[in-house]
């Protein structure tokens, strides 16, 4: 089956391989284009901040060391802003393995977060896949949605605002029927020759006697 | 020096060191990351770390000669 675009490689993510024998199946991170608006609304008040001392340090208030100054310093605050919105989204990425869907989301000197979903305690019922505009259908952009059917309730994980989200979906479709199919407690198949995909939960009903 | 090049200055200055010292400690910290996750940050991410350092140094230096010199 054809991999989706922008996949990130294995050796990347081997440390998130701890469970002996797991393989990955897909990295991604989140589309480039997430970073458009911030990075244009830094963009902006940079430009803004600059008319303003530019005003201010040469017009209303003449003073050549208090204009290099502000302007070194938005600058520089503009230069900090793009480091940390770039080093969030770069540490910020999705994992599938063979054993668990990982939620990477490290944020460099201020937060970390990993959520883990094993797959071994989850029955995957539902791989939805949602472009939710004009825009993200040009950029090939959009959540992959994964329903999750655990004993006592639903469950979702979405993999949001991914490149190739079609693709992708498909392709995890087809990883976890085989992932499923293997797995002995959600998918006993009914016929050793004919695989099945779905599996009814099938309970017993406590004898009553009247 | 009048006053409000006094309090201005000074504003930069404070800010400008907080700056430089918020891109220190950041390279600190995306090297955590790096051992945590196991991912090298990109290399321009390091190149503007630096060029942000040495900035916002020469900024402090020229605010504390416009200080001393006005």
């Amino acid at each position: 089956m054809k991999k989706p675009n922008g996949i990130i490689t294995e050796q990347m993510c081997a440390h998130f391989l701890t469970i002996p024998g797991e393989k990955l199946i897909f990295a991604k991170r989140q589309h480039w284009f997430i970073l458009v608006a911030p990075i244009t609304a830094a963009l902006f008040l940079a430009a803004t901040f600059l008319l303003g001392a530019h005003l201010l340090f040469l017009i209303y208030y003449p003073s050549i060391p208090l204009y290099l100054s502000g302007n070194f310093l938005i600058l520089l605050i503009f230069l900090s802003v793009m480091v940390k919105l770039v080093s969030d989204w770069h540490y910020n990425l999705y994992i599938v393995t063979t054993r668990k869907i990982l939620k990477v989301s490290c944020s460099p000197l201020f937060s970390q977060t990993i959520s883990e979903v094993l797959l071994d305690q989850v029955r995957v019922i539902e791989v939805n896949v949602k472009i939710k505009n004009f825009v993200h259908v040009l950029l090939d952009m959009g959540d992959v949605v994964i329903v999750f059917d655990r004993p006592s309730h639903e469950e979702m994980f979405v993999i949001a605002n991914i490149e190739d989200p079609g693709a992708t979906g498909d392709f995890l479709t087809h990883a976890f029927e085989l992932i499923m199919h293997s797995s002995p407690v959600w998918f006993h198949p009914r016929d050793t020759k004919h695989l099945y995909k779905l599996t009814e939960d099938v309970y017993e009903r406590p004898h009553t006697e009247s | 020096m009048d006053f409000v090049t006094t309090v201005f200055l000074t504003i930069f200055l404070t800010a400008v060191a907080v700056l430089a010292l918020f891109n220190i400690l950041y390279v600190g910290g995306v090297e955590r990351t790096r051992k945590q996750t196991g991912m090298h940050p990109p290399t321009y991410i390091h190149g503007i770390l630096r060029v942000n350092i040495v900035v916002a140094l020469f900024v402090v230096g020229l605010i504390a000669v416009f200080m001393a010199v006005l």
